[in-house]
């Protein structure tokens, strides 16, 4: 009984430290001065909001955010997100709002919208040296699209034109791709014809591609851009659109278009008078407002200063992707520290007398086994909001991936543990009960030290895989190594930050794999 | 007194019965032997009375004091506490030694005295480690590994160790069975010596020739009941029972 004492301590410890952390990080929340203005965006889109070459986020759609907070006496708080869970993290409020070349079509009734401020184009991007000089000339050709992007959606999506589907009906092949970079490459290599993506991107991709690439002048589509709010956040869309408007009067927004070359797609306008929902977009007081010096339109400047890629040498990549290290080495020190003793705990519920309690064990086990480990930390994280309406604050985000990580691998190492005390011979139990020893004894003094033994090569491997398992967190949107990588790469229209990460990587695991095998060496002084 | 007094043990596993109706008093220095073809319930027995398994009936005592009792149709086990405080009456030795293989041979030896006796003299209980040590023939080996050493080895450090708590009694479960001809004697050997100087034991062996020598009783076991039970010269070289004769003649083949 003293056993399942200590089990229940333990356990109530580990709960409270969960509580604490989770209390700790809602009530920081409270202390805020300013109004925080948190923007919510994909930090691989380039020039709407990416990691720039002194590894701050930057862009052009967070230009303007930064003039309409400065405005508004609001602070900023650039916060990159995975887009694929963008709706969830509007809702919990862990972003005011979507700002991120977000495209209006399609999503009209999704989101509480201000009114559309850039037009976007899908453009088709060929080799200078090509055949195809307009759209009719793609037949029989190969046309690669970034997959789940608008230039799919314009082509073969429910919306699509007929002109636009006679195209995609003539190619040799549509083909999809996961990032720019390898279209480019695709393109490059010539395994493709043409691509077709946003404008602005374009434009921002072939800044580091010379002279190779051309984009023509018939464009497949033409579609807007607006500032996605929470459904019914009606009071923050109204201020944050006459703050725009107030831009616009006075010449503050075309400046900014200026700089990143995108003048000529701006759209924003006085003559829009309602929203998209009907509701009447506010006036504006003119009376105060003084214009400003417009920048000058040089020549030069029609692509704009600012929307082109500054390339980074290898040794400044690693430099930026530290900080990613940082976090996940940090990932994966917490998450060995909690999962291992964690684990034991699992594994001993696992194995205990009391039929209740080992099914309880075996459901966690198969649930934490069974389903993805992603979705594991969308739940630690989301759940909170959607079963308690708790607003959590950003620090919770790294306390949710650990969490997340710790209760998985502990699903893993109360396994492990579990092969390694049954592989232990019956005996050995035997013997220490005829002996004398108690429960307690004969599994302190006697099998746990002989299961560590054991279970050192399979927990090697879980280790190891921990490690690459740590890119995981981006799922959370969570900074580590890898997403940084990745925002390095879109930033650098690059793969060198990828491969440099994967060395990172390598070498971590190098040294993870050989302090194992000193340990497992250690412990070789018996068989 | 007796030390051990086993009676109308009943034991089945799934319905097949393995010991039936069997009785088993063991007095102070005597060394009984038991015999019997694999399946005899010999080993079970010996589980029974060391408390690794339980009896469905009957009754255990050691030094008269009861510890498994019968009430009605099913044995009735005392609290963990009081089976261990019987448990500090016997050792037992296995056929597979079992030895912890993490400890030195010296730290096999006096972990159990210390930790769990709680014997506070470290140094005393080290140096009758050492002195147990030399008794087995294995003073060098002490800073040795398990897994260093030979079987019959192994089985000495295996006794050492047992009689490191004082026990006053010994069960050996066929304690040579894993052992080569030619090592078995170096354990046969020690267990001679341990007889000579009167400790209670009760060994289950194959070794007909060792059990006629050592022991003053031997039991014959076949089927779960006792089918002979005497002197080793009667049992060994005059069975009455037909089932002991067959075993033996086997044997000597």
């Amino acid at each position: 009984m003293n056993k399942m004492k200590k089990l229940a301590v333990a356990t109530g410890c580990f709960l409270l430290l969960l509580v604490c952390a989770l209390y700790g990080s809602t009530n920081k929340s409270y202390a805020k001065e300013q109004t925080e203005f948190i923007v919510g965006f994909d930090a691989e889109f380039p020039p709407y909001g990416y990691l720039d070459d002194s590894g701050d986020y930057v862009g052009f759609d967070l230009s303007i955010a930064e003039e309409v907070c400065k405005r508004n006496d609001w602070k900023l708080i650039k916060r990159p997100i995975a887009w694929d869970s963008k709706d969830s993290e509007l809702k919990t409020g862990a972003i005011s709002c979507i700002w991120n070349g977000f495209t209006m079509n399609g999503r009209e009734d999704d989101y509480t919208w201000s009114t559309p401020y850039l037009n976007n184009y899908q453009v088709v991007i060929v080799r200078k040296d090509s055949s195809i000089k307009k759209l009719s000339d793609l037949k029989g050709k190969v046309l690669v699209v970034q997959s789940d992007s608008s230039a799919l959606a314009a082509l073969t999506g429910a919306d699509a034109t007929d002109a636009n589907r006679k195209i995609a009906d003539s190619l040799q092949e549509l083909q999809q791709v996961g990032d720019y970079n390898s279209a480019f490459m695709n393109l490059e290599s010539g395994m493709v014809d043409a691509i077709a993506m946003d404008y602005g991107v374009a434009v921002y991709q072939m800044s580091a591609k010379s002279d190779e690439f051309t984009i023509l002048d018939e464009s497949l589509s033409a579609e807007q851009y607006g500032i996605g709010f929470k459904k019914g956040n009606k009071e923050l869309r109204d201020k944050v659109q006459t703050t725009l408007l107030e831009m616009l009067y006075d010449g503050s927004l075309e400046n900014i278009a200026k700089e990143w070359g995108l003048s000529k797609s701006l759209c924003l306008s006085m003559d829009d008078k309602t929203y998209i929902d009907g509701d009447a977009v506010p006036t504006i007081d003119t009376s105060k407002l003084t214009k400003v010096t417009p920048v000058p339109d040089k020549q030069s400047q029609s692509k704009g200063t600012k929307n082109k890629v500054k390339k980074l040498s290898a040794s400044q990549v690693a430099k930026q992707l530290s900080s990613g290290m940082l976090a996940t080495l940090a990932i994966f020190f917490l998450t060995i520290l909690f999962s291992i003793p964690l684990g034991l705990l699992i594994c001993l519920i696992r194995m205990s007398r009391w039929k209740p309690l080992q099914i309880i064990a075996k459901i966690y086990i198969s649930i934490m086994r069974g389903t993805p480990l992603m979705l594991q930390l969308l739940v630690v994280f989301f759940a909170p909001y959607y079963a308690f309406h708790i607003h959590t604050s950003y620090s919770y985000r790294f306390i949710a991936v650990i969490i997340g990580f710790a209760l998985n691998y502990a699903a893993y190492f109360a396994e492990i543990y579990r092969a390694g005390f049954q592989g232990i011979p019956i005996g050995q139990r035997e013997a220490a009960t005829v002996m004398g020893y108690n429960r307690i004894q004969t599994f302190s003094y006697i099998l746990f030290p002989q299961m560590v033994k054991r279970v050192m090569p399979p927990v090697t491997n879980e280790i190891i895989t921990l490690v690459k398992d740590t890119s995981l967190a981006f799922a959370l949107a969570y900074t580590e190594m890898f997403t940084l990588a990745k925002q390095i790469a879109a930033s650098q229209a690059s793969l060198m930050p990828l491969f440099i990460a994967g060395v990172f990587y390598y070498v971590f695991n190098f040294v993870v794999a050989y302090v194992m095998e000193k340990i497992e060496d250690k412990l070789n002084y018996y068989h | 007194m007796n030390i051990l007094d086993m009676k109308h043990i009943k034991k089945s596993f799934d319905g097949k019965v393995v010991l039936q109706d069997i009785d088993l008093q063991v007095a102070p220095g005597e060394v009984v032997s038991i015999l019997g073809p694999s399946g005899s319930g010999k080993s079970t027995l010996l589980r029974c009375a060391t408390f690794l398994e339980t009896i469905d009936s009957g009754s255990i005592a050691y030094n008269g004091k009861d510890v498994v009792t019968t009430e009605g149709e099913h044995a009735v086990y005392p609290k963990r506490s009081e089976i261990q405080e019987a448990q500090s009456n016997f050792g037992l030795v296995f056929q597979n030694f079992n030895l912890f293989p993490h400890y030195t041979v010296l730290k096999n030896i006096y972990h159990a005295p210390l930790k769990v006796q709680k014997r506070k003299d470290k140094d005393e209980v080290i140096s009758e480690a050492y002195d147990l040590l030399s008794k087995v023939g294995l003073y060098e080996k002490a800073s040795a590994y398990p897994c260093e050493l030979s079987g019959g080895q192994q089985q000495r450090v295996a006794i050492a160790r047992a009689l490191a708590l004082h026990p006053k009694i010994m069960y050996f479960d066929e304690p040579t069975s894993s052992l080569d001809p030619e090592i078995t004697a170096e354990v046969l050997r020690l267990l001679k010596q341990l007889a000579s100087e009167k400790m209670t034991m009760v060994i289950v062996t194959h070794e007909i020739d060792f059990a006629r020598a050592v022991s003053d009783r031997v039991i014959f076991m076949d089927g779960g009941v006792v089918v002979e039970d005497g002197k080793p010269e009667d049992v060994i070289d005059h069975p009455k029972n037909e089932r002991t004769q067959n075993f033996l003649k086997k044997l000597h083949v």
